[in-house]
Formats: structure tokens, C-alpha cells, sequence
């Protein structure tokens, strides 16, 4: 207690000495404070874009100059209002290495990792096909953790789920144990021969083939779980598989024997599947193991079918349409605008690259972009007209089809929508629902109902 | 807008640009050219700018806004070595490239510059200054005349021997255009505040750095060294043991002690400003506090020899009244205060 009043007692006293210290000038350490920064240095210096070392001499500086102190003050609070950093608390350069969520982040991954890894099959019959799995490889399951005894727990565990396991469209057979085998269909030995002859080698090479095409092949679109042995699916996998189905393409139900041979080959890397078809009619036959699919190349008709499937339109019902373009790795939203004449499209691409084209969409020729804009509707009213809104109360407008001018807002907000009647004429809607009407091509505004 | 014709501009020097800004505009004759192996390093920034072809911004035209940058940074590296063209090079990969595109252009004169500028920055201009100004009805009118006028300054209403003074020749790209636009802002804001300060009346506020403040207290120390000279002789050591401590802090330290002791500010509004939480900021004052305290009460011991007891009277003193200057006192026996 004693000791507690003297740290206060201190704590007061050296807040008092640092609090008159530092508020005499004179008092202040080094009478030499320097020339203030301009304004672009106080910029670098608030967005902590200074050198370390320059930061720390402005530092030195700015402790002795009430004057920069109070620009700074005034700076960040100008900042956080327009918004231009983050609108969380100020964060520390390591910050993305905090403890304070690294930590349980860390523990949430580790605990998954070690439920997948320590889980035990859920269904009965995935339980009996790994158990019947490792019976007819008895030498096997003394080389390797995952073909031991069937009654240990720790070898089921250890067993790689089935359920996970098979694509559609592998080919399947049966074993005389009753088992299902998956064999690679290049192979032209018959499969029941080869089950006899080299049970305990095929099944190992058939575990681990089992492991490597399951590491690389997904479930199937169209299902999330996919039950082998035929019982029915939980309500839960049911809602999923349904939301899954309601927006997969339609597209060819198995996969080609080349992808097939993919999965299974052992001296070119695993390759995922391009295509992942999936019906129920397909799923329920792989679980029966009743028919071995009939192969069917993907064509590239599924993909535009996948594209067409994924058009969907914004909030300008009757002239725009966004698709989702996918260009090697990667995918951008692109925003058709359509004109009255089919030949004369615009389109803006990740909200701020402007094109047109003159050959519906065969060629296009760039027309406008800004590194900041935020491009979200448009209409084209003629084929040389077009208006373009967006965030940020962006108005943009071209009357000759080339060149494209800012339009000052009737208000500084966001705008969701526009249409138009012409080049001049032209409603925009904000993010609050109101809309503004021109007749003159953008000097005046005024509020429509 | 008005087309203007695309010329250079000189660095302007307008009377509403604040004196700082115009002493560092250095004069276009005096910038170096940048030598061939800088090339690279040039077509990186400018495919970095992307400026659109409507702004009419010429690479030869982006690079001279590049060499104005790197002699601004370095400021008398002429010619240019091998050794300033590294340095160089990684100043200019670190620039914010399409706003100095951006304020080039519109520099230039271009209007599709101005134009996307204005639909760019124009709403984030006025609602940086609604909030330096704060909210109501009058101070909306002071945001307006504030935005309004760095506007003005912005496009460059007044000429000089026929070419237009714009204040974007001012930015040099090592931030991005919004936050210089609100760092141009808060400096015209607090010089304002300050120069009417000047002409309020007087408050008794502690720690205020105002003359007329000094003034005020002054008389009272007229009498301190005939009634209390040891006090006042302590408190004059005590002093120069804080300015040395204070003095071997980490800058960074010191300006949090600065913004905590001498400003008044809270946690939270240290902790913005520097980038930290408020808790780390909590953290590193206290620490910073018992530092400093260690090395007075150790300066004391050590250079001025004093005992424990005469440390605990010292730092006593510090709780009564505080004179405006004593380091007067250490200088000399016979000095006087002066206001």
C-alpha cells in the first residue's frame, strides 16, 4: 500500500515536471526547432511514408513545434473524415502479426487441421467399406498406418474418409470381397483377374492413388456430400447440394477418361480437374456402384454455357449487364452498356476502363479509365450518346460516341443508376433513392419525383 | 472549364501559398536532367501513371515533373552520380505516379485533367475542410471559403509573366494528392487560427507558449529570487537535468510526451496521430515517464552531486510555481528575466 502511494506520488510528480517542461519553450530540448515541413512532407509523414530516418528527424522536430503539431492534428482529423485511411483504430506497421487475433487464428487452424486428421468416418458403410478395404490387403496394412487391423480406432481414424474420395465418372468395379475397387482406366487387364492375382499391391497402389486424386479432385459441383453407400443425405448436405445445384451449368456429367488418366498417373503432376460435373442421377450411381460411367469430353460449349449462366443484370434492367470474364487466373467484372444500335455496345471493366465497340463486341478500342474511378451504370440512349455514373458523385457523358466528359453532380453522393432519353437528357439515381433530372445535358439538375 | 493552353509553368509564388510552401518550390533551371540509366526507372512511373491520352500529358512532360520530385528529395545532386541514381530510382518507384500524373496535367492546364480532378477530389475537398472547420452553419460557410480558396490556388487564377501559377507545382508525388490536399488545408486552417490567436484577448491558460502569457508571470518571479533563491536555483538545475533527459529520448518518444504533456491530447488522439492504440501509447508514456525520471534523479546524483535527500527536495519544488525561464538562472547569478 505504502509503495503504491509513492509510485502514485511519483507518477504525479515527474507528470508535473515533463507537463511545465515541455510546455516552456524554452524548456523545450534544443532551442533549435528548424524550418517547418511543407505540406507534402507533412502528407508522407502522416500516411508513414517517410524514410525511418527522416521520420525520426521530423519527429524531433515536430515535439518542439507546437505549430506542426497542431497541422498534424488537424491533418488526421481531416484524413479520417474523408475517409482516405481505414475507418478502424490506427494500426501499427506489424500489425498484421498481432497476437491478439494471430494467436487464436493459429489455434482455430490447428484445431481443424486436427479434426480432419483424428476424425472418425461418420457413416456405417464408409466404416465397412475401409474395413473391407484393408481386409483384402492383410500384408499391407503391417506397411503402411492407414491399412492396419479394422478394429483399431486409430487406424479408421487414420483411413481417409471414402465419402471424399471419388469423382464422378471413375469407373468402378467390384471385387469378389464385395469391395470397391477403383482401378485406373487405362489399365486393360480385367479387374477381377487382377484382383485375384495381386490383391494386396493393387489395393495399397489403389489407397494411394485413393489419397492423391482426393487431395486434387473436388467435390463435384452440384453436391457437397455425396453419401457411397446409399443412405440419404443430412438436411444440412441437402440445402447445400440444392443451392449448389440451383446455380451449377448445365454441363457434361463426367469427366473424359484423359482427366481420368490425370488423376491417376504417377509421374506427371496431379492436375485438377477442368470441368466438375455433377448431377444427382450421376451421384447416386457412383454410391450403388451400378454402372461405371459413360466418359464425355468437356466442351468448350460448357464454358460459354457457364458465362451465359453467370450474366446477370444490375439495376439498369433494360440496357446494362454485368458478366464475370474470366481471363486465365482471373476473373473481372465487365458491364455491357447496349445502345439502340446492336452493333454499338460500351463497357466499363472493373469499374474504370471505358471501351466501345462498333462490331457488337467483336473488337473495342479503350476510351476513357481513371485509376480511381468507380463506374456502376450506364445507358446509352443513342449510339453516339452514353451516360456512365458511379461513386465518388462521378457523372460521366459522351455525345459523339469518342469523347467523354465529367459531368458536375447534383449532389455529392454515390449514384446507383441512370437512364436516359438522349444525349442531354439523362435521370440519375443516388444510393438514398433520390433521382435528379437534366434536360440540358448536366448544367442543370433538378429533383425528380 | 476554360481551355487554357497546355504551356509549362514556372514554380509559382502566390501570396495565398503559405511561406513554407513557396520557399521549397526550387526554380526549374536549377533541376537536373536525369541520366540514361534512369530510363527504366521512368517508363516504370509512367506506365505506373496510366494517364489517359485525353490529358494530353507527354512522357517528356511527366519526366520533368519526375526530375522536379527527385531534386526536391535530393537537393543538390548535380550531376547525378551513380550513387544519387539508386537513390533516385527507388524515390521514384516509391512516388504515388498517377497523381503526380494527375497533378502534371492539370498543372498543364489540361481540362479533361481538371475535369477528373474536380469529379475526383472536389467532394473529398469539402468534406475535409466541413470537418477542419467543424460542423454548423457558420463554420460550413469557413469550410467553403477554406476549400474554395486552396481551389482557386489550385487551378491558378493568377499569372506571371503570362504563364499560370498553379499550386499543384507544390506536389511532388511522395503522397498521395488527397492527403496533401488535406495537409495543404490543415496548414492554411492552423495558421489562420494562429495568427488570430495573436489578437484575442489574453486567457490564463496553462501552459500556453503565448508571449503575453509570460508576461503575466513574469512579475511574480521578480520576486523569487530574493525570497526563495535556493528554490529557485533548484528548480533551475532540475530544469537543465529534464532538457538533457529529455533531450536523449527516442524522437519518437519525445513527441509523444510532447502531444500528452504540452498539447493536452488524450490516448486516443496520440494514438492516431502516431499510428498506434491507445494502449500501446498508454504503454510507452509510462515507460518513458519512469526514463525520464531515472535519468534526472540520476543527473542530479552524479553531476550535481546531490544527496537523496536533496533529489527528494528538488523534485519537490517542481509542484509550486514554475518560472517562464530558468535556464537564465544557470547562466549566470546576476541575470534578469526577461519577457
Amino acid at each position: 500500500m505504502a509503495s503504491q502511494d509513492k509510485d502514485r506520488d511519483e507518477h504525479k510528480q515527474s507528470s508535473e515536471l515533463l507537463r511545465r517542461s515541455l510546455a516552456s519553450p524554452s524548456g523545450a530540448p534544443g532551442s533549435e526547432i528548424g524550418a517547418c515541413p511543407d505540406p507534402e512532407i507533412l502528407a508522407a509523414y502522416a500516411e508513414r511514408s517517410l524514410d525511418p530516418d527522416e521520420a525520426a528527424r521530423w519527429n524531433t522536430h515536430f515535439a518542439q513545434c507546437a505549430r506542426c503539431r497542431e497541422q498534424l492534428v488537424v491533418l488526421v482529423r481531416a484524413r479520417d473524415s474523408a475517409g482516405t485511411t481505414e475507418k478502424k483504430r490506427p494500426q501499427a506497421p506489424g500489425l498484421v502479426w498481432d497476437w491478439r487475433w494471430l494467436a487464436p487464428a493459429a489455434a482455430a487452424i490447428i484445431f481443424v487441421i486436427i479434426v480432419q486428421v483424428f476424425r472418425p468416418p461418420h457413416r456405417a458403410g464408409e466404416r465397412a467399406l475401409v474395413a473391407s478395404n484393408q481386409q483384402a490387403a492383410p500384408p499391407a496394412s503391417s506397411a503402411t498406418p492407414e491399412s492396419a487391423a479394422p478394429e483399431s480406432s486409430r487406424s479408421v481414424r487414420e483411413t481417409p474418409p471414402a465419402r471424399v474420395a471419388v469423382p464422378l465418372g471413375e469407373p468402378l468395379a467390384r471385387s469378389e470381397a464385395g469391395s470397391v475397387q477403383r482401378i485406373a482406366p487405362s489399365d486393360s487387364t480385367s479387374m477381377t483377374q487382377r484382383m485375384k492375382q495381386e490383391p494386396e499391391n493393387l489395393l495399397s497402389e489403389n489407397d494411394k492413388k485413393l489419397q492423391q486424386s482426393q487431395q486434387s479432385t473436388e467435390l463435384p459441383l452440384g453436391s457437397c456430400y455425396t453419401p457411397l453407400d446409399g443412405s440419404p443425405v443430412p438436411p444440412a448436405w441437402a440445402e447445400c447440394n440444392a443451392a449448389k445445384m440451383a446455380t451449377a451449368p448445365a454441363a457434361p456429367k463426367t469427366q473424359s477418361l484423359a482427366q481420368n488418366e490425370n488423376a491417376y498417373s504417377t509421374s506427371e503432376p496431379r492436375k485438377p480437374p477442368t470441368a466438375q460435373p455433377s448431377t444427382p442421377e450421376s451421384a447416386s450411381a457412383v454410391s450403388g456402384g451400378n454402372a461405371i460411367a459413360q466418359p464425355t469430353a468437356v466442351a468448350k460449349s460448357a464454358r460459354s454455357e457457364h458465362l451465359s449462366a453467370a450474366v446477370a443484370t444490375n439495376r439498369s434492367l433494360a440496357q446494362t449487364e454485368t458478366v464475370e470474364v474470366q481471363a486465365g487466373d482471373e476473373t473481372s467484372a465487365r458491364t455491357l452498356v447496349r445502345s439502340p444500335d446492336p452493333q454499338v455496345l460500351w463497357r466499363f471493366s472493373s469499374g474504370r476502363y471505358v471501351e466501345r465497340s462498333s462490331d457488337a463486341g467483336i473488337t473495342w478500342h479503350a476510351q476513357w479509365t481513371s485509376p480511381n474511378a468507380h463506374l456502376v451504370a450506364g445507358a446509352a440512349p443513342t449510339a453516339d450518346a452514353c451516360w456512365l455514373v458511379g461513386r465518388d458523385a462521378m457523372i460521366l457523358v459522351t455525345t459523339d460516341g469518342k469523347k467523354w466528359k465529367t459531368i458536375a453532380p447534383p449532389a455529392e453522393t454515390d449514384f446507383v443508376d441512370v437512364t436516359a432519353t438522349d444525349a442531354s437528357s439523362a435521370t440519375v439515381t443516388t444510393t438514398d433513392g433520390r433521382k435528379f433530372t437534366t434536360s440540358d445535358g448536366g448544367r442543370h439538375w433538378t429533383p425528380a419525383p | 472549364m476554360t481551355s487554357r493552353p497546355a504551356q509549362p509553368i514556372a514554380a509559382p509564388k502566390t501570396e495565398t501559398v503559405s511561406a513554407q510552401v513557396a520557399a521549397a518550390a526550387p526554380a526549374p533551371a536549377a533541376v537536373p536532367k536525369f541520366p540514361a540509366s534512369l530510363a527504366a526507372a521512368v517508363e516504370r512511373c509512367w506506365r505506373k501513371a496510366a494517364a489517359p491520352a485525353d490529358w494530353n500529358l507527354t512522357r517528356e512532360q511527366f519526366q520533368g515533373a519526375l526530375e522536379r520530385s527527385a531534386a526536391k528529395r535530393f537537393p543538390g545532386a548535380q550531376p547525378i552520380t551513380e550513387k544519387d541514381a539508386k537513390k533516385i530510382e527507388a524515390h521514384l518507384d516509391a512516388l504515388h505516379a498517377a497523381d503526380l500524373a494527375l497533378a502534371c496535367a492539370c498543372s498543364l492546364g489540361s481540362p479533361a485533367a481538371w475535369d477528373f480532378f474536380v469529379a475526383q477530389f472536389r467532394p473529398e475537398l469539402y468534406r475535409a475542410a466541413r470537418a477542419i472547420a467543424g460542423f454548423g452553419s457558420a463554420q460550413d460557410g469557413n469550410a467553403r471559403e477554406l476549400a474554395d480558396s486552396l481551389y482557386a490556388d489550385l487551378y491558378g487564377l493568377r499569372e506571371s509573366e503570362g504563364r499560370r501559377k498553379s499550386l499543384f507545382d507544390y506536389f511532388h508525388g511522395r503522397s498521395k494528392l488527397g492527403t496533401w490536399l488535406h495537409a495543404v488545408l490543415a496548414q492554411r486552417h492552423v495558421d489562420e487560427i494562429r495568427r488570430t490567436r495573436r489578437t484575442e484577448p489574453l486567457e490564463n491558460k496553462e501552459g500556453d507558449e503565448n508571449i503575453h502569457i509570460a508576461a503575466l508571470r513574469a512579475p511574480s518571479l521578480e520576486h523569487d529570487p530574493q525570497q526563495d533563491p535556493e528554490r529557485t536555483n533548484n528548480l533551475a538545475i532540475l530544469q537543465a537535468a529534464l532538457t538533457a533527459a529529455l533531450g536523449s529520448l527516442d524522437p519518437s518518444d519525445r513527441l509523444r510526451l510532447a502531444y500528452y504533456y504540452a498539447d493536452d491530447r488524450t490516448l486516443a488522439e496520440i494514438g492516431r496521430l502516431l499510428g498506434e492504440h491507445e494502449a500501446t501509447v498508454s504503454r510507452k508514456l509510462e515507460r518513458t515517464r519512469r526514463d525520464v525520471r531515472a535519468r534526472v534523479e540520476a543527473s542530479l546524483r552524479d553531476r550535481n552531486k546531490m544527496s537523496e535527500a536533496q533529489v527528494r527536495l528538488c523534485l519537490e519544488c517542481a509542484s509550486g510555481e514554475w518560472p517562464f525561464d530558468l535556464s537564465v538562472h544557470l547562466k549566470s547569478k546576476d541575470a534578469v528575466r526577461k519577457i
